[in-house]
């Protein structure tokens, strides 16, 4: 839309007239509260800031009903506007004499609404950084003081709940939202002041929340905004926010009658907050000095703003009578169809202004006569201050070189410590090596979509293998050395590794130039078969493994019924049968079984059974076995709390609660849905610190399931549970192929762990190269885990159980 | 080690861990993970793996003396408001903001010369009932 054509419609005109006639009304009004609020002195608080609230909603209304009668037509205006009775507007004058100046009226509305873009821009951008406080550096208060909130919030009759935050960005208590309001305290508020303090303090945001000062204070924003050029909604805005407070200070002291302790609270909290936080530039709220001497009930001095009223009071006249005068004069010349003579224009001006000028004159003499007691007072003020600050300075100057000093000596100590920790530390090379190798890789991964962009050759795929396989040979290389492990030589290893990652990118850059289509089509069939194979392994190695024991049992079971004599009673094979598939079916290895079924007569048997309890007593010598009554302890509980639809013993629970024995923890939720047990253990050897195992009844008949891949522990901590012997045999079978980094992370492969430990998530492509280092050497135990494979799936079986 | 100015910016996931450890003083991962999940749901391991991060990069310190290992912030709680506060975003709508706050104290910061005389009224009432 053209500028000249927007100026000429006859919306522009009405906008730019109604902001005109609002300078005398916002003077009228801002006029009408302070003579209300004089005869209302003796009032509440509560129903001065009514008053002010309803004065200042008044404001967008008297403007809206200006603009519909501008826009509706002159007739109206000189009924409703009586003050401008030549004031006759017509769109089809403006219509019809196009040739008519463009008025200057006209040019306010485009730069009154860039104003309040402006304006509405800053605010929007405040109010987002208030909603962030919300959530942004808090946490939750003391459950007991969550509790008296809730007391307090029935006191004061606020029915919405309220939370209560400590906020480490506040810098002073605040209350945020209406419909699910915060209260937010700085950090130590809670526990710096006493009870009846931080209790008042409470109340004060309670009666914010039930006042709803929050919505009103947005809606003073809209409207500030919308009159941002007039003096007088500012001061009204000023009037509001400090009833605002007085109201709330008197339901604090009426509740909390100790207004002393209450003020000085406030005292304390204003000076702790911390140097930064948010200081506005422009005042609200009130000076806090009023708001303790009205708390205390101390006599205001003698009032020094008021000088600054009665000049703004004049100012507001002048403006409104200016206004007035341009109003009604130049849309008479511009409009009116009879000229009007020049000086009767000027008569009427001056008849308008001259009462206004006289009250200027009269306000000009008192001010000037207040301005000495002012500067009197000033003095005063600036020497007082000028000695605080100085002592503040030296003070201030004091603690920062005692401080600094201790700061120092303090970060030295940490220094070393921790100097001396990593020199301990063993597996810190490892570590850095595995930090190399994913380095390697990320470069790596950089050269290929570099490489890519620019475009490779045809051959590109083939030449990229090659170095993979190089690759995995240097790693392979670290990780034998690594196993030795002495300083001189992991220096020397990280070298030569250095050195291959230089020459596998000289490599790669020879290799760039252009790629067509059609190898990128390949390169990413690779991949997608990569990713394939990947899931495959992971499956079958879960699979077999965790299977590898029944399966083993089933046979077990089979040949010990073969190996029994023939005539022995049934009652007899049950014993042993018993003994090896249900009492020592977690603990006994491999090995032992094979040796076991071997046997074939009783007497050996129980010499077996007896040498095997030997075998793991902690304190040969005495006739107790405290392993083996602590293992029969820990059955005979498996059966008495886990039982469900199978015996205690057989359920993953008891499983797990035989061969780890009672966790450190149980979290347990049966409100949940399906019911869930979390069960934490500290440590477990060979496995690691906090380890959690998650259980899920989802039938709800109390056979809770261990949940196959909890969400921050992978498939192999799955394996060394139910099968730890096979599993640690994968993973050295891994390490010392050379691929030490994934075995580790085989642990964490499913879940978000490993992605929180790298900071970042890993690249899909990144994940795949690896899992593609793996597949690409043959596995240690392939027949066993495809047999152990085909039998599972032949049987129906899957690694995560059906929920 | 990093010195104390090169530490990096913490991220809201760890302010919210750095505000617990200063509000309850130095507290196990378990500890603060009952203070984070009375907020909002929260995972064991997610928090335990946030906190070994920031040991690792220094903003906390681990006391490894017990079973159950010690955290602690490592700077006080001034120091990383200072360095939010630098933030030149946050400075340039706190004005904005501050109008939009409301609370016991949401109006500007008092001056070294009213605080003083708050001082003086809250001293002056106190010998006055004594």
């Amino acid at each position: 839309m053209r500028l000249d054509l927007w100026l000429a419609a006859p919306v522009a005109h009405a906008l730019g007239r109604a902001l005109m006639h609002f300078l005398w009304q916002g003077a009228l009004l801002a006029a009408a509260l302070r003579a209300v609020l004089f005869l209302g002195a003796q009032r509440s608080s509560r129903w001065r800031h009514q008053a002010a609230t309803a004065f200042l909603l008044a404001m967008p209304l008297a403007f809206g009903i200006t603009l519909a009668l501008s826009l509706g037509g002159g007739r109206l205006i000189m009924v409703a506007l009586p003050a401008a009775p030549r004031m006759v507007f017509s769109p089809v004058i403006a219509q019809g004499a196009p040739a008519a100046p463009i008025d200057w009226l006209a040019w306010l509305a485009p730069l009154w609404m860039g104003g309040v873009i402006l304006f509405y821009a800053f605010r929007l951008a405040g109010w987002v950084r208030v909603a962030r406080m919300r959530r942004r550096g808090v946490c939750a208060a003391p459950p007991e003081w969550q509790q008296r909130l809730r007391e307090l919030a029935s006191a004061v009759r606020v029915s919405q709940p309220v939370e209560l935050l400590e906020s480490c960005l506040a810098g002073v208590p605040l209350t945020i939202g209406y419909w699910r309001p915060v209260i937010l305290m700085p950090l130590g508020a809670l526990a710096g002041l006493s009870v009846e303090q931080v209790e008042a303090i409470l109340i004060h945001e309670l009666a914010h929340i039930r006042r709803a000062d929050y919505l009103i204070g947005l809606a003073q924003s809209l409207i500030e905004g919308l009159f941002f050029f007039h003096p007088a909604v500012w001061w009204i805005g000023g009037v509001v926010r400090t009833e605002r407070e007085y109201a709330c200070d008197d339901v604090a002291v009426a509740l909390r009658p100790d207004a002393r302790a209450y003020a000085a609270a406030l005292t304390t909290l204003e000076q702790s907050r911390w140097p930064a936080a948010y200081a506005a530039a422009a005042a609200n709220g009130g000076s806090l000095v009023k708001r303790i001497r009205r708390l205390l009930g101390e006599p205001a001095p003698a009032r020094v703003p008021s000088a600054r009223a009665s000049a703004l009071a004049g100012a507001l006249v002048l403006l409104a009578a200016v206004a007035t005068a341009l109003v009604v004069w130049p849309p008479a010349r511009s409009f009116a169809q009879a000229p009007r003579p020049a000086e009767s224009a000027t008569d009427k001006m001056e008849q308008i202004t001259e009462p206004a000028r006289r009250n200027i004159e009269e306000l000009e003499a008192s001010l000037a006569a207040k301005q000495k007691d002012i500067q009197g007072a000033e003095q005063a003020i600036e020497k007082s201050r000028e000695l605080f600050q100085r002592n503040a300075a030296e003070l201030d100057r004091a603690v920062e070189s005692a401080g600094g000093h201790a700061d120092e000596l303090a970060q030295a100590e940490e220094h070393l410590l921790k100097a001396e920790a990593a020199l301990k530390e063993l597996e810190s090379p490892a570590r850095e090596s595995q930090q190399l190798f994913e380095q390697q890789g990320l470069a790596f991964l950089k050269q290929l979509d570099d490489a890519q962009k620019a475009g490779v050759r045809q051959d590109y795929f083939h030449r990229y293998s090659r170095r993979l396989q190089e690759l995995e040979r240097a790693q392979q290389q670290t990780a034998k050395e690594l196993q030795e492990l002495t300083s001189g030589k992991f220096d020397e290893a990280l070298r030569q590794e250095q050195q291959q990652i230089e020459q596998a990118e000289a490599a790669l850059r020879q290799a760039g130039d252009a790629i067509d289509n059609q190898s990128l089509q390949e390169v990413e069939k690779q991949l997608q078969q990569a990713e394939k194979a990947a899931k495959e392994f992971q499956q079958g190695a879960m699979l077999g493994v965790a299977r590898a024991s029944k399966f083993w049992g089933q046979q077990n079971e089979g040949s010990l019924a073969q190996a029994q004599p023939p005539g022995t009673p049934e009652r007899w094979v049950m014993a042993y049968k018993k003994w090896l598939s249900e009492d020592v079916a977690y603990i006994i290895t491999a090995e032992e079984r094979r040796d076991f079924l071997a046997l074939k007569s009783d007497a050996d048997r129980d010499e077996f059974i007896e040498k095997f309890w030997l075998r793991r007593d902690p304190t040969p010598g005495t006739p107790e076995n405290e392993f083996k009554e602590e293992h029969y302890r820990r059955m005979a509980y498996a059966n008495e709390h886990f039982a469900s639809s199978v015996q205690g013993w057989q359920t993953d629970r008891g499983r797990i609660y035989i061969v780890y024995g009672p966790p450190d923890e149980i979290d347990g939720q049966r409100s949940e849905t399906p019911p869930r047990q979390v069960w934490r253990y500290t440590h477990i050897d060979g496995l690691g610190y906090d380890i959690e195992v998650e259980f899920t009844d989802p039938g709800k008949t109390g056979d809770f399931r261990m949940v196959a891949a909890p969400a921050s522990h992978g498939s192999y901590w799955q394996l060394m549970v139910i099968a730890p012997e096979e599993a640690q045999a994968v993973v050295q079978s891994l390490r010392a192929k050379g691929f030490p980094a994934l075995a580790w992370r085989l642990g964490f492969w499913g879940g978000g762990a490993y992605r929180v430990g790298l900071g970042a998530a890993p690249t899909p492509k990144y994940v795949m190269l690896e899992l593609r280092s793996v597949l690409v050497g043959p596995y240690p135990d392939e027949a066993s885990l495809t047999k152990a494979k085909a039998a599972i799936e032949a049987e129906g079986y899957h690694p995560v159980r059906p929920q | 080690m990093a010195k104390s100015n090169e530490l990096p910016r913490p991220t809201d996931a760890e302010l919210e861990i750095l505000t617990v450890l200063w509000s309850r003083g130095p507290a196990t991962v378990r500890d603060v993970h009952s203070t984070i999940s009375r907020r909002r749901p929260a995972h064991y391991t997610t928090v335990l793996k946030l906190m070994q991060i920031m040991a690792d990069k220094g903003l906390v310190k681990r006391d490894e003396k017990q079973r159950a290992h010690i955290y602690s912030a490592s700077r006080p709680r001034e120091w990383t408001q200072r360095q939010l506060a630098g933030d030149l975003l946050e400075r340039a709508f706190a004005g904005s903001a501050s109008s939009l706050l409301v609370g016991a104290l949401a109006a500007r910061k008092a001056s070294a010369a009213e605080l003083a005389e708050l001082r003086k009224l809250v001293e002056e009432y106190e010998g006055d009932k004594r």
